[in-house]
């Protein structure tokens, strides 16, 4: 678009690739995000440092934030998102929740306002009924959501998400709702500019999740017919147009078993999996996002839009699936992204970076496209086999089974999928360690071969060091 | 050798150098393990394998570039990325994660574990993060599955918590502290109850 990008960085991410890919880089406080990436002084202060025009929130931290709109707004500068107004519209999720039901989108029956004390929660909840799902008002993405499945969990619960919520987006308020077992969450793309012109791009199911964070989304979803295409979409629209909604976002609902669907919330911002509806479409949201914040008019009508074969995003996260998918920060030693026709890789690490503690585990975004679901699943089954990343613990293995499963290659997805498939998850045999040993036996380098004679017995005869007459270098 | 090394940077692959003949021990998981190779006969890039004293189909070395060594074991490509790391070295092939220690393994913390049947008189970090806050104090006498510590990291929230009724004998962490993975929080022993 030849348009000038700064990137802001906290101390943490000195050495992320992100700042190398930016025109400039502004660091913006140290690593813990509320002293940097949450701090809307500093991201305000770098702006004025790099004389900026626009800010893009991207899609975590103060993306969602109206505040930080506003504060954009009044220093001059302009947001690239919806309009302040519509931000505080959708973005606290009790209140958005009270407007869509007076539209007559369906939502789940939920205790919009908890009391403070967890002693009279738990009178209140007692109607709803378990399992319940704890929210936090302000959030996204699983931070500050716990499940409860039984009445003694629920004042543990509470605190934890409240807590959670506090850190993650600087705002503790959480609210609860009854919780669907076995559900798709299924999702509407929506885009609008500021003259009023709307229109949805398609849906997303993203119900492999693991700790209500979503693992692995497609496009479009197995789950859907044409027919509940065309009510859940006209549903998502009215809900952004009653809440005066512009640039991207996406309306969330909850598909049950019977066909039903509840709003789930709506996400005033880009989406993770944003590459999948990109694929299918031919637009670039971010490029579209940066036009109508412009003031630009869309250029195109519902009609134009026609999706187009079928897209798999697999998130790979530096966590380890056989322990509860506990974070596993590091160095990142070595990586090695896939490439070939109808692969797409969105990274945030390179060799010899740091995936550092204090944010999100998620490293890269691997997608692919196909002219139908198989092939795009294929083609992803072998883009994960191509990837190599060392030095730290990454679910790859667990995505590399998820994608060869029998249930998820006949689409049957649903937000229990995993606890359903792969309790417990192990990673299966090792088919190539003796590849794997002879590439560690051939592999040296040259600092350590100076060395490397701690490396082998001593009375092994046949050491490089006594036998450089008959070295030979492969070809 | 100086003579090896200019003949191999000149070719622009320092890293790799081969052997016509090579045993060597690997070490993973505690267990030693022995692979001899040898270049075949007729063709300098086909090795023949014996690995643990069993003789394995023999692979071919395809190519070799920035750390990623291709085999063809039996027409079959096979990409090895490969890094060093001190003592280890770490492969990934087909997205899947091999882990070698080159010289044996002090494994004297090893056997010391499950010793009291089972109970785990320390509490480790299970990954790197920040220490939100100890539940505990030293001398305390706490019960199967009462939370210790709460430990923070990538923004979510984890409980570690005692297996079977112990009494908190040494903490080692205060709240806000940074912990490596592996790292000892807290100590306990056993309390037998009646």
């Amino acid at each position: 678009m030849g348009i000038a990008t700064v990137a802001v960085y906290s101390e943490a991410d000195r050495s992320s690739p992100h700042l190398y890919v930016a025109d400039e880089a502004v660091c913006v406080g140290p690593a813990q995000a509320s002293e940097s990436y949450l701090n809307v002084e500093s991201i305000l202060a770098a702006a004025r440092q790099a004389r900026v025009n626009a800010i893009h929130p991207g899609y975590g931290f103060l993306s969602e934030n109206a505040t930080f709109a506003r504060a954009v707004a009044d220093a001059g500068l302009t947001f690239i998102g919806p309009a302040p107004d519509a931000l505080s519209a959708v973005g606290n999720k009790i209140v958005a929740r009270r407007t869509v039901a007076q539209l007559g989108v369906p939502v789940i029956p939920a205790l919009e306002d908890p009391a403070t004390d967890p002693e009279t929660v738990r009178e209140q909840v007692a109607a709803l009924g378990y399992p319940l799902l704890i929210k936090a008002a302000a959030g996204g993405g699983g931070k500050g959501m716990r499940i409860v499945r039984e009445e003694a969990e629920l004042v543990e619960a509470l605190s934890a998400a409240q807590r959670e919520a506090e850190a993650a987006f600087a705002e503790g308020t959480v609210y609860v709702e009854r919780f669907l077992e076995r559900p798709h969450h299924v999702e509407v793309q929506i885009l609008g500019d500021t003259a009023g012109n709307i229109v949805h791009l398609g849906e997303r199911e993203c119900s492999i999740q693991r700790r209500y964070q979503k693992i692995v989304e497609e496009t479009p979803s197995p789950a859907v017919s044409e027919s509940l295409r065309r009510e859940m979409t006209r549903a998502a629209l009215t809900v952004a147009r009653a809440a005066g909604y512009d640039n991207a976002g996406t309306v969330e609902f909850i598909l049950d078993n019977d066909g039903k669907f509840y709003f789930l919330e709506v996400n005033a911002r880009l989406q993770v999996e944003h590459p999948i509806t990109e694929w299918v479409t031919g637009l670039d949201l971010v490029r579209e996002q940066i036009r109508i914040a412009a003031g630009e008019t869309l250029g195109f009508q519902q009609d134009d839009i026609r999706g187009n074969g079928h897209a798999l995003e697999c998130r790979l996260y530096a966590e380890d699936a056989a322990h509860g998918f506990l974070p596993s920060p590091g160095h990142v030693l070595a990586w090695h992204a896939p490439q070939g026709p109808g692969v797409r890789v969105d990274s945030g690490v390179e060799s010899q970076t740091e995936v550092p503690i204090y944010y999100d585990p998620m490293i890269a975004k691997i997608s692919t496209w196909g002219a139908d679901r198989e092939q795009a699943r294929r083609r992803m089954a072998g883009a994960l086999r191509q990837t190599a990343i060392l030095g730290l613990t990454t679910n790859l293995p667990f995505l590399i089974e998820l994608m060869d499963h029998p249930a998820f290659a006949a689409g049957d997805t649903h937000t229990g999928f995993l606890s359903e498939h792969f309790p417990n998850w192990q990673p299966g045999e090792q088919p190539h360690t003796l590849a794997a040993a002879l590439a560690a036996s051939l592999h040296r380098s040259p600092q350590r071969n100076g060395n490397g004679q701690a490396s082998l017995p001593s009375q092994d005869s046949s050491t490089p060091w006594r036998q450089l007459g008959g070295w030979r270098l492969g070809s | 050798m100086a003579t090896a090394w200019r003949l191999a940077s000149r070719l622009l692959i320092p890293e790799l150098l081969f052997l016509k003949r090579m045993k060597t021990l690997l070490y993973a998981a505690g267990e030693e393990l022995a692979l001899e190779y040898h270049q075949h006969g007729e063709s300098d890039d086909l090795y023949e394998l014996v690995w643990n004293g069993q003789t394995q189909q023999p692979a071919r070395v395809a190519a070799i570039r920035d750390g990623t060594i291709t085999f063809l074991v039996d027409g079959h490509p096979l990409h090895a990325h490969v890094v060093r790391d001190g003592d280890r070295s770490l492969i990934s092939i087909e997205g899947r994660t091999y882990e070698f220690n080159h010289t044996p393994p002090q494994d004297a913390r090893a056997r010391q574990r499950g010793t009291r049947g089972g109970f785990e008189p320390e509490i480790r970090s299970p990954m790197p993060g920040k220490i939100l806050a100890v539940k505990v104090v030293e001398g305390e006498v706490v019960e199967d599955g009462q939370t210790l510590v709460l430990l923070e990291a990538m923004k979510m929230e984890n409980a570690l918590t005692a297996e079977g009724n112990a009494r908190v004998v040494t903490i080692h962490v205060a709240d806000g502290d940074l912990v490596e993975l592996g790292q000892v929080l807290v100590e306990l022993e056993p309390v037998e109850s009646e």
